[in-house]
């Protein structure tokens, strides 16, 4: 073997083991362990074949989990967005506390989940509640928002789209920045409308970074786990479950790890999906410069 | 003659094209003024090239008459119309950016009728002016294609095409040329002259570059530190520069500037004299202003001689002649030169003394 190559193994290999050892190999693991049963006590695992996607198919729970986070997917990724690109144009233009406002909308980012959660929970909370005492003053009943099955969903959504917001505008600022002021001024030369400009000069010239953006919304609307588990444990009735925080349950709750790998592939197998059709539907729409 | 091209708006010639008034204009950054007041006119249906060095204040110059920067004081006018006030839109002028300032997303077809779609103009009109606009400016096989696979020349092309298409009589340029390489840049200096011509244009060109506005203008404002140096046309500017500053920026090499005392010649102290390089002869009978050859440089068809002058040999003179004349036999000689060829500004305002001032547009206010 040439010295060089030696040389370009070894300065590789630090990263190859670790990423082996900790993404590709229990990737593989996950994809094989799907078709074992769960090793109890005296039985050890063997062989089932498709029998864990059966019972996946049977499974309420998991047709709960999902239909949950698809409402979710479908309530956060078009808000968060939406807002991060209006915070984004606001915070662009020269404007008083320009500096304020920025960090103002970046701080939710900064911010630990597990506080931020728990701020919330104090919102939320019955009675004396913030979102409840405001409410009072204009005669609304009580609410749990928590609580409720009805609105469990909305308030754990309500709070990663106030938090990821946030996030996303970073992206659209560094886009819209590099932007030449020239083009919005050739089209303003030419009558073109503040709403003209926006939706044929800058939204297509920010293309790449809304699609990085969704792509990246969608994995976080499917990865949540932490703040389900903070603020309602998948509850009340399940009416809060998304998809990551069963399969923590079903593995880390139930030990049932069989079933949570098979979970785990599904989960995965649908985040390729959408990736994919993400690039190849938006792909003939983004320039990319 | 051939038959004409089926009618079309754009490729007609406006018909008197409107001429742009600068009254008392000027413009403050902060505490910083960037442009002092000046006035003066730009004729319809010519081509006025605003020259002067980098932070002279031409592209704010520019950038207020197109709208995009609002005057600290002062109006311009259109056709007598005060459009101050007015957002660019409503100017009733076209404008090709340094960059080009192409939409990238769009082919070029798109990017030349962006302002036609902008403004509703029906789609049959569109495709007869958009055909004759890239019929003219040769472009007509690259409508399909997004301006990253255009040349630099080209997308230069397609920017000028924009700016045509939108028939407004007056066209604005910011330093256009600046990013091309320099074969190109003369091949489309020839072409924006003869655009100009053609549509009858008034075009208002800024560069920083002595010889497009040389080779291209009917008229030059000279500006220096936001004010105007001088205008007129390029002969009047090359042959009676108002200024050392006006003598010095044009002309390559530029007029030799040096103490009048130094030549010999009777002025006040401090006066200054200039004298172009080709004025300058050797004078072989010995008779003449006694000097020193200190250097030449060949540039083919014709030689620079570098020659110091002056009591304590201190006063630097460049002098050009043919190259078939060969380097002159030194290291002592000396010159002549024709009493019209020489200028002298005077030492306490600057401004020349010798025969009638240049022709000045109204409005012209003489520095000092």
């Amino acid at each position: 073997m040439r010295r060089e190559t030696l040389h370009a193994w070894l300065l590789l290999l630090p990263a190859a083991v670790l990423l082996a050892s900790f993404t590709h190999i229990p990737a593989i693991e996950t994809v094989v362990n799907s078709f074992f049963s769960t090793a109890r006590g005296m039985r050890p695992s063997h062989f089932v074949g498709l029998g864990n996607y059966r019972n996946l198919i049977a499974d309420p729970t998991f047709w709960q989990a999902m239909r949950n986070n698809l409402l979710y997917a479908a309530i956060t990724i078009p808000l968060s967005m939406g807002i991060a690109l209006a915070m984004a144009l606001l915070v662009r233009g020269r404007i008083g506390g320009r500096g304020f406002l920025r960090m103002a909308f970046f701080t939710p980012t900064v911010l630990p989940l597990i506080a931020v959660a728990n701020i919330w929970i104090f919102f939320y909370t019955p009675g004396f509640g913030l979102l409840n005492q405001i409410g009072a003053l204009f005669g609304l009943p009580n609410m749990n928002f928590l609580g409720q099955g009805a609105t469990a969903l909305y308030a754990v959504a309500a709070v990663s789209v106030w938090k990821e917001a946030g996030f996303f505008m970073i992206f659209y600022l560094a886009a819209l920045q590099t932007i030449p002021p020239s083009l919005i001024e050739a089209a303003r030369l030419e009558g073109a409308s503040s709403w003209h400009v926006f939706r044929r000069v800058t939204l297509p010239l920010i293309m790449p970074t809304t699609l990085f953006i969704s792509v990246n919304a969608v994995i976080n609307a499917f990865r949540l786990v932490d703040q389900v588990f903070v603020m309602t444990q998948g509850g009340p009735d399940n009416a809060s479950t998304l998809l990551f925080y069963y399969i923590y349950q079903v593995g880390f709750q139930f030990w049932d790890t069989a079933y949570a790998a098979t979970l785990t592939v599904v989960m995965l197998a649908i985040l390729v999906a959408i990736a994919i059709g993400q690039f190849f539907l938006l792909d003939r729409k983004v320039h990319y410069r | 003659m051939k038959q004409a091209t089926p009618p079309s708006l754009s490729v007609q010639p406006v018909a008197v094209a409107p001429g742009v008034v600068l009254h008392d204009l000027c413009k403050d950054y902060g505490t910083q003024r960037a442009i002092e007041t000046l006035g003066c006119e730009i004729r319809g249906g010519e081509f006025t090239v605003l020259l002067g060095p980098s932070g002279c204040g031409k592209s704010t110059l520019l950038r207020m008459i197109a709208g995009f920067e609002t005057p600290t004081g002062g109006r311009i006018t259109l056709d007598g119309r005060d459009i101050t006030a007015l957002p660019s839109s409503q100017r009733n002028i076209a404008m090709v950016f340094q960059n080009y300032a192409l939409f990238p997303h769009l082919d070029v077809a798109d990017n030349i009728t962006f302002g036609l779609n902008v403004r509703r103009t029906p789609k049959a009109e569109q495709a007869q002016r958009l055909d004759g606009v890239a019929r003219m400016m040769g472009l007509a096989a690259l409508l399909a294609r997004k301006p990253a696979q255009l040349s630099g020349g080209q997308q230069q092309r397609v920017a000028l095409a924009r700016a045509v298409i939108s028939g407004r009589p007056v066209l604005l340029m910011d330093e256009p040329l600046s990013n091309l390489d320099a074969k190109l840049r003369a091949e489309m200096r020839v072409e924006i002259r003869a655009l100009q011509r053609r549509l009858g244009l008034t075009l208002i060109y800024v560069t920083h570059d002595q010889v497009e506005a040389m080779t291209m203008a009917d008229r030059i404002i000279l500006l220096n530190a936001g004010q105007i140096e001088q205008s007129g046309t390029p002969e009047e500017i090359y042959s009676r520069p108002a200024t050392p500053f006006a003598a010095r920026f044009i002309g390559s090499p530029p007029m030799n500037l040096v103490d009048a005392a130094d030549l010999r010649i009777a002025a006040p102290p401090g006066t200054i004299a200039g004298l172009r390089p080709e004025e300058i002869e050797i004078a072989d009978d010995g008779d003449g202003l006694p000097v020193r050859l200190t250097g030449h440089e060949y540039l083919g068809a014709d030689i620079l001689v570098s020659v110091m002058a002056g009591t304590a040999a201190t006063a630097r003179l460049i002098l050009r002649r043919p190259a078939r004349l060969g380097l002159p036999e030194g290291p002592e000689l000396h010159i002549r030169w024709a009493p019209a060829a020489l200028h002298l500004f005077d030492p306490k305002s600057g401004r020349a003394l010798t025969a009638a001032p240049a022709a000045t547009a109204p409005g012209h206010r003489a520095a000092g």
